[in-house]
């Protein structure tokens, strides 16, 4: 039985001749020896303290490894975190003072807007006005209590104040004649400064419809830079708008729409403190002996504030002679 | 000789990566050769036998030489080939269940398709014919061979390496051997 058992274990032999191969016997010892270095590592930071029968391991830490990367970033991510704020904040403040000088300062628009409401009284109707230099306004065209409120058409004769409406209750007055004041008083104390968004949107009806009146196209011709308190889109654009990048455009109708409030903030103001400016002017045209244009005035006056009591010497100053 | 199987194992997981070295070119053809002879193909004995080594390598640090390494090392092997054939779906041969039993029982699944008697019966060479013999031989048997001439292991420790008590181990070696002489007409 031993002999045909070594007899097998010998024929078994010559067969088994198996072995894995090289590559397979490399990676299983590649592997052995990375996990022997981690291992050997960790012995190497491990103390053993023998206490009678018990071994135990203890693992000693390296106080002289450096830091972790991950603390150093900690460490500065605040602070950087503030300078980038500052930086951004301060580059954004500056751009603004660069694309709008004086946006930092908090002056109300009505103070800030009166160079760039110029435009906006400055309508067509300049062409039909009489002329700046003449200041006078004929009083006769004014329209009635009643006319004021009922939507005005292109053909209206318009009653434009030769100086800005918007500037008028900010600036002093200007030394001229009495009757030029009285002019720009009066034509600030009617809704007629009012009338040229109407006329505008007016006129952007009509140019939907495609039959521009004739009036209407006299008036572009003759001043297509004034509509500047309108969208782009009413009158052709200038070449400069045209070329303008639409971020541009969006900046150039949110200024425009803001002095358009402002106008109107203007005009209010001014309105309110009417009546007393007026006879103060109507005054001065008597004190120099211009009685015709003070009557005319006066008449205008009463027409328009037919329950305002005049005091004594007001009256005195005014009264028709 | 130098030194044991447990000193090499000890100094590995003491961190010494040329005992592993030492250990691994005593054993690698053995275990190869045992996985080999237990599943169907080339490719899945080079995985099976490279995940042994890897739980070898990976165990190491709980390696305590209460055993023989041997003996631990097959225990690992077998572990390995029981999972191995549970996902392959072959039925297990109960290692508890008697010898004679066994042997009334159904065919075995085969590791090899040149488990086939008529295989065996074209075998001319002799160790084609053995080699096909020990191929046919039910699970539990092969591995009790392959276990005692490959790994050099006792009949304790064949049970132990393989969960099973010692009278079954010597038995399932007995017909293992009985069955190959037979193919080689030595019985």
């Amino acid at each position: 039985m031993a002999d045909s058992d070594d007899d097998l274990k010998r024929r078994y032999r010559e067969i088994a001749r198996e072995e894995p191969s090289s590559a397979l016997d490399a990676a299983i010892l590649a592997k052995a020896r990375i996990k022997a270095e981690t291992r050997g590592k960790l012995v190497s930071d491990t103390t053993f303290t023998t206490t009678g029968n018990s071994r135990t391991a203890k693992v000693v830490s390296d106080t002289s490894l450096p830091l972790v990367s991950g603390s150093r970033f900690r460490r500065w991510s605040v602070p950087l975190s503030l300078a980038a704020v500052l930086m951004l904040g301060i580059g954004v403040s500056l751009r603004m003072q660069f694309d709008k000088p004086g946006v930092e300062t908090s002056i109300p628009n009505e103070y800030a807007m009166p160079e760039r409401a110029e435009p906006a009284p400055a309508t067509p109707a300049e062409k039909t006005a009489p002329p700046a230099a003449t200041g006078m306004v004929q009083p006769t065209q004014s329209p009635s209590p009643a006319a004021r409120g009922a939507p005005t058409t292109l053909a209206e004769p318009v009653f434009v104040p030769a100086s800005p409406p918007a500037s008028a209750p900010a600036i002093a007055p200007a030394p001229s004649s009495p009757s030029t004041e009285l002019a720009r008083d009066q034509a600030a104390a009617s809704p007629a400064p009012a009338q040229p968004k109407e006329r505008v949107e007016n006129r952007a009806r009509a140019d939907a419809a495609f039959v521009p009146t004739p009036p209407l196209a006299e008036l572009k011709a003759a001043a297509p830079a004034t509509i500047t308190t309108q969208p782009s889109t009413l009158l052709p654009p200038s070449p400069p708008a045209a070329a303008a990048s639409p971020p541009a455009r969006q900046r150039a109708k949110r200024e425009s729409e803001a002095d358009a409030a402002a106008g109107a903030r203007a005009l209010r103001k001014s309105v309110a403190a009417d009546p007393e400016r007026e006879l103060v002017q109507i005054a001065k045209l008597r004190e120099a002996s211009q009685n015709e244009e003070a009557d005319k005035a006066l008449e205008e006056f009463r027409k328009r504030y037919p329950e305002f009591k005049i005091s004594e010497g007001m009256w005195d100053r005014v009264r028709p002679r | 000789m130098g030194e044991t199987d447990e000193q090499l194992m000890l100094a590995y997981a003491g961190g010494d990566a040329h005992a592993f070295e030492s250990l691994y070119a005593r054993h690698k053809g053995p275990v190869y050769r045992y996985v080999l002879r237990s599943v169907k193909s080339r490719g899945e004995a080079e995985e099976l036998f490279q995940d042994v080594w890897e739980k070898v390598i990976g165990a190491a640090e709980r390696y305590r030489p209460q055993a023989k390494f041997t003996t631990w090392l097959y225990t690992i092997a077998h572990h390995r080939l029981v999972d191995h054939w549970r996902v392959k779906g072959l039925a297990l041969v109960s290692i508890d269940v008697d010898d004679d039993e066994e042997e009334a029982r159904a065919p075995e699944p085969r590791a090899a398709p040149s488990s086939e008697p008529h295989r065996i019966a074209e075998a001319r060479d002799t160790l084609e014919v053995l080699s096909a013999a020990l191929a046919a031989l039910p699970l539990a048997q092969r591995e009790a061979f392959l276990l005692h001439h490959e790994g050099d292991l006792s009949v304790a420790e064949i049970a132990a390496a393989t969960g099973t008590n010692e009278e079954a181990a010597k038995s399932r070696l007995r017909y293992a051997i009985n069955k190959l002489k037979d193919a080689l007409g030595d019985g």
